[in-house]
């Protein structure tokens, strides 16, 4: 083998592994920015909703949820426990409204 | 001349710095919930066996250029602070965006994503509109009925188990199907705008993968469901929900 044919395999060599080099590290870049925006916009609601809650918990808020519970907790547990002993007996099968 | 044996050499040695440097790339990068599908269908009313949900796993199909309502928000976080929720996990449907949000029994937000709805607009469900066929129930009544549901997995006709929202009423949360039908249902529900995911007889569907890795093992045992009304006042349809507003005037006057 003559010293221009080993000058090219090392110069093939670089290029191969420099070139399955960058595109890992742009996988990785990729892979992250995606994660990262993913993140951002759901721990924002995240945000939000932890703002709403505090918000909604004040006296007030338990009073009226309380008020609201009273009146409906044995209509609920009713319609709940009816439900659930529609499943848990033999129910009818239904089809799914697509 | 050199030895033809070193730029093979220097090669293969590069090649092998190579993998050994890509190694941690092949790495999964993000978590995958482990399901346990079933052999067969389950038997009578028994909810499919559903590994938990990694708790690292958070998904938002949710079009970029598209929010999240405040009337959303307002519920998620009135649901959290009275535990209305008792302690469940629970899903926001809004309507008006068709937009389903998804929390674990802690309220923590796990996943969002578009939904198709029933075509007709409208918070009720028409008396007996669950017995019917499907081609049986008229344009007008194909509504997604709004309201507080508990959601379980039960029997069905033609599917071997279905996660029911109302079974009363025969509106159940599923994943599109794969059929003609299904890849238009799909180019529906990608799309930003709302109006094109009014195309169901009343139940919800989401996409194939947002089912596996967030609605079946989160909502999948027992789960709440607020599905948000169109037309009617949302205090009308979810039972002891005040505005913060109201309830902050109401503990003002007290003061």
């Amino acid at each position: 083998m003559t010293i221009k044919s080993a000058a090219a395999l090392r110069t093939l060599a670089f290029v191969a592994v420099a070139g399955l080099g960058l595109s890992a590290c742009a996988s990785h870049k990729y892979v992250d920015e995606q994660t990262a925006a993913i993140n951002t916009r759901i721990q924002a609601v995240e945000v939000r909703v932890q703002d709403a809650a505090q918000k909604a918990d004040s006296a007030g808020q338990r009073a009226d949820a309380a008020a609201a519970e009273g009146r409906t907790t044995t209509q609920r547990l009713d319609q709940i426990e009816g439900r659930v002993g529609q499943l848990e007996k033999a129910p009818p099968a239904r089809r799914p409204r697509g | 001349m050199i030895d033809g044996a070193n730029p093979i050499r220097a090669l293969f040695t590069s090649l092998f710095v190579a993998a050994l440097w890509l190694g941690p790339a092949s790495a999964p990068a993000f978590a995958q919930p482990v399901i346990v599908e079933e052999s067969s269908p389950p038997a009578g009313h028994r909810p499919p066996t559903v590994a938990d949900a990694s708790d690292a796993e958070e998904v938002d199909e949710i079009d970029p250029s598209l929010s999240v309502s405040d009337a959303v928000i307002g519920v998620a976080g009135w649901a959290i602070s009275t535990g209305d929720h008792r302690d469940l996990p629970f899903a926001i449907i809004d309507k008006r965006a068709a937009q389903i949000l998804v929390f674990d029994e802690t309220g923590k937000l796990r996943g969002m994503a578009p939904v198709l709805l029933g075509s007709a607009t409208g918070d009720h469900s028409a008396p007996g509109v669950g017995d019917r066929e499907l081609a049986d129930i008229p344009m007008e009544d194909r509504t997604t009925p709004a309201g507080r549901f508990y959601a379980s997995y039960g029997p069905a006709i033609g599917v071997p188990e279905a996660l029911w929202i109302d079974y009363a009423t025969a509106v159940s949360i599923h994943p599109i199907v794969p059929s003609a039908e299904g890849k238009r249902r799909k180019r529906w529900l990608a799309s930003p705008e709302s109006d094109d995911n009014r195309v169901t007889h009343g139940c919800v569907n989401v996409s194939p993968d947002f089912y596996r890795r967030i609605v079946r093992p989160i909502l999948g045992r027992r789960s709440i469901f607020y599905v948000l009304p169109e037309v009617a006042e949302l205090r009308e349809a979810i039972p002891g929900f005040a505005p913060p507003r109201r309830a902050q005037r109401n503990a003002q006057r007290r003061r």
